[in-house]
């Protein structure tokens, strides 16, 4: 027997006779898993993030930012709100009320952190009218008509719409994201604006924070949907086949055969466990490395979910398999582990080559998803090898108790 | 013997019987999907990788639509840093530099591609200065110019905004053309120049995308050969396991080229993964087979265990995959979705490409090795042994 063969003849002992041990390790990793998870974050992602910082468009972009402060934009967008079109309300963006209302929030605005710089329609009067905001419509159209290049960048051509431009000032970071939204969206909220008009935050940086409060839900929503995918998969693998077999066998009672069908759900939710702890043990790892989840690294889950069920499916196969040759769970687990470990650690070898060439390229989004893949599958990999064998050698014996019980009580009866 | 290992015993019949017909079709669906590869487009444009249907995204449209600039390049102007710019200057508010500026604004403008060109010449283009004071208190009349210049007043910014609306070639014009000017026009001594903003990056990140999706698919590729190489002893045999994954990635790509799946940040990587998911298939229908063949069962006997039953296998664990992968198709992200759908298509070809057409070609390997040992021995009957291998 050579070192690897008598290693792995060890663990498969361990595993299949010492499986209360097992199972109380593997919580304890789950709870420090469980632990490190709050630590986990979520991030947006520029094209900045993506490209590596040794390219030259990159370091000018750098330069661009150190020099003239942010280059994402912010503004807040003003427009007529058609609702009330056939009203006395404000209909044209160039009325006065819109103006001043541009005004007050330009002089709100530069008392918040990190602005550097405003302009608006409001901010251009000024600079042609000697400082002073016109006080009637005619001197206003007046000069919009007189200046119209100056006006282009503020206000639309069909006069719908209007937008204060936000600078920011070279303290800001991509940090600062949700705080400016915020405080830009509790200007806009708590100044009365002319009715008929509605003002909102926009520009990029205004994504970033909607995007980030995504990520979450979008997660949740595609692994769930990914669970009920597996779950499907899972019935029809191993409790449809229990019930037929279970119908076809003639010699059991009612009782054990009801039970038998009952049991036969343990099979399917088993292997769900590799996908769940290998999927906190993941987020664990991410939490620790503060490896934070972006919109494109969001779909890990459903992936890892995919891939890691396998091995939990292997192994459960291959342990109903060998309990039919020999109905002791603890043999059986040992018999199972010999046979489906090595092939088990291929796959997970070959999926981590394919993973780590992701890791390989330059988009530094792409590698943070190979790394992560790399991470889910390894975790699934190790939740299958401790967690499924002894929750199944566990379950096992539990069920074959009741099973003996059930049978003794059912002769009993007859 | 379910269902499925019954139909599946049926096509290992099949293959066996039909085996140089199968091998034909697979050629054929391999020069179909070659054409798809041509097809394949890269996403540079960022917008669209973003989910569109939020207010935000609308709003920002909107802004877009009616103010302009959807792409941006940005042109930095300062001091050649290397040099000692001291003895030629020392404030960019140069007229020579406004001059400069007004010249290549000019030139920008009459492209047809480029929609709008903003400098600190927009400004002060009209004016004819002598000295640097005359530019500052022009500046000083003109409230905003004023942000065009650095602090310090070494650098001055050029903007040109464009619609490109992702398209490859349009962006690749529009940055040839940039660089062309700057070349051509004469710029003052002692000036560097950078070019920066969305549209570069979007050329870069196309670089970038076409150097990660074959580098990664080719070091995939070699790891997984050499893995193949090492754990099955043979080259032929690692050859011949390896050859249906590498088709079902070619089919694949061609498929996304089919169907208009952009290669974008979020699939550059579908080579290399699919690669690394798919090769377990090939790993197990090979090592079964030649358990079987071991055993001294007949190519057909030995199909008719193998495919079914690794066939019914493998198709468990792949479906499994296929739904994880499908559940990205719910993602609010246009890339997950994208990336979802390329997998799944990716892993239902290495499960099909892995049951009915493995199977035809380690048999086929088989075959020709078998008729390259009769050969050997012909020729070399007096050396060799019946399997074509030098006596002892």
């Amino acid at each position: 027997m050579n070192f690897f063969k008598k290693l792995l003849d060890r663990y498969a002992k361990f595993v299949s006779h010492r499986p209360f041990l097992v199972l109380v390790i593997v919580l304890i990793l789950i709870v420090i898993a469980v632990f490190f998870t709050q630590y986990m974050n979520f991030k947006s992602s520029d094209f900045s993030d993506m490209v590596p910082d040794n390219y030259d468009v990159v370091k000018s972009f750098n330069i661009l930012e150190d020099t003239f402060g942010s280059s994402s934009s912010i503004m807040i967008a003003i427009q007529v709100d058609k609702q009330y079109m056939n009203s006395n309300e404000v209909f044209d963006i160039k009325d006065i009320r819109v103006i001043e209302y541009e005004d007050i929030v330009g002089k709100y605005l530069y008392n918040l952190e990190y602005i550097e710089n405003v302009n608006s329609a409001a901010t251009t009067f000024r600079n042609l009218n000697n400082g002073i905001l016109p006080k009637t419509q005619y001197e206003i159209n007046k000069i919009i008509n007189d200046n119209q290049q100056a006006f282009s960048s503020y206000i639309n051509s069909d006069y719908t719409m209007s937008i204060i431009n936000i600078t920011l000032s070279q303290d800001y970071t991509s940090n600062d994201d949700q705080e400016i939204v915020n405080s830009l969206e509790m200007v806009v909220n708590n100044i009365d604006k002319p009715v008929g008009i509605t003002s909102n935050v926009a520009g990029n940086i205004a994504t970033y924070p909607i995007m980030i409060k995504e990520i979450g839900p979008d997660m949740q929503k595609t692994s769930m949907y990914s669970i009920l995918g597996i779950v499907i998969v899972l019935i029809f693998i191993f409790i449809f086949g229990e019930i037929i077999s279970v119908i076809k066998n003639k010699k059991d009672k009612k009782l054990v055969k009801a039970w038998d069908v009952l049991s036969s759900i343990r099979y399917g939710i088993t292997p769900l466990t590799t996908i769940l702890i290998g999927v906190v043990w993941t987020f664990g790892y991410l939490g620790l490395t503060r490896m934070g989840v972006s919109s494109i690294t969001s779909g890990v889950i459903s992936m890892i979910m995919g891939i890691g069920i396998d091995f939990g499916i292997q192994t459960v196969m291959r342990f109903r398999l060998e309990l039919k040759e020999n109905p002791n769970p603890e043999k059986a687990m040992y018999v199972t582990m010999m046979n489906v470990f090595i092939p088990m650690a291929t796959t997970t070898i070959a999926a981590l080559i394919g993973f780590k060439a992701m890791s390989m390229g330059e988009l530094s989004l792409v590698k943070e998803l190979g790394s992560m893949m790399s991470y889910g599958v390894t975790a699934c990999f190790l939740a299958a090898i401790t967690a499924v064998p002894a929750l199944l050698v566990v379950f096992e014996k539990g069920f074959m108790n009741i099973k003996k019980k059930l049978i003794k009580r059912e002769e009993l009866l007859k | 013997m379910s269902f499925i290992e019954k139909l599946l015993k049926k096509l290992a019949i099949a293959q066996n019987k039909y085996k140089y017909i199968i091998f034909i079709l697979t050629i054929l669906l391999t020069v179909f999907f070659i054409f798809g590869l041509t097809k394949i487009e890269i996403e540079t444009d960022f917008s669209k990788m973003n989910p569109q249907d939020l207010d935000i995204f609308v709003l920002n449209d909107k802004i877009t639509d009616d103010f302009g600039g959807k792409d941006i390049v940005v042109i930095l102007f300062r001091f050649d840093k290397s040099l000692d710019y001291k003895s030629q200057y020392n404030d960019i508010r140069n007229p020579e530099i406004i001059n400069y500026l007004k010249n290549l604004e000019n030139e920008y403008k009459k492209e047809t591609l480029v929609d709008s060109v903003f400098s600190a010449s927009t400004y002060l283009g009209s004016f004819n200065f002598d000295s640097v004071e005359e530019v500052k208190s022009a500046i000083d009349i003109m409230p905003g110019v004023e942000s065009l210049f650095s602090k310090d007043y070494t650098t001055t910014i050029m903007y040109l905004t464009a619609d490109l609306s992702g398209s490859q070639d349009k962006t690749t014009n529009l940055m040839n053309m940039i660089s062309e000017k700057l070349e051509n026009i004469q710029k003052p001594s002692g000036i560097e120049y950078m070019v920066t903003g969305s549209a570069p990056v979007s050329v870069t990140v196309l670089d970038i995308l076409k150097k990660d999706a074959i580098k990664t698919l080719i070091i995939a590729a070699i790891i997984i050969l050499i893995l193949l190489f090492i754990t099955e002893l043979s080259f032929i045999r690692g050859l011949v396991i390896f050859s249906p994954i590498f088709l079902g990635v070619i089919w694949t790509i061609g498929m996304m080229g089919w169907l208009n799946l952009k290669l974008s940040v979020a699939t550059v990587g579908i080579g290399a993964m699919i690669l690394g998911l798919g090769v377990e298939y090939g790993v197990f229908l090979n090592t079964r087979y030649q358990e079987e063949r071991n055993k001294g069962k007949a190519q057909v006997e030995a199909l008719k265990t193998a495919v079914p039953n690794i066939g019914s296998a493998i198709l468990g664990s792949g479906l499994t995959t296929i739904l994880g992968f499908l559940a990205l198709t719910f993602s609010v992200m246009p890339m997950l979705q994208d990336l979802g759908k390329s997998l799944a298509i990716g892993i239902g070809f290495s499960l099909f490409v892995s049951i009915f057409i493995a199977p035809v070609i380690i048999i086929l390997f088989e075959d020709l090795g078998v008729l390259f040992a009769k050969k050997m021995h012909e020729i070399y009957g007096g050396i060799t042994n019946k399997h074509g291998r030098l006596k002892k």
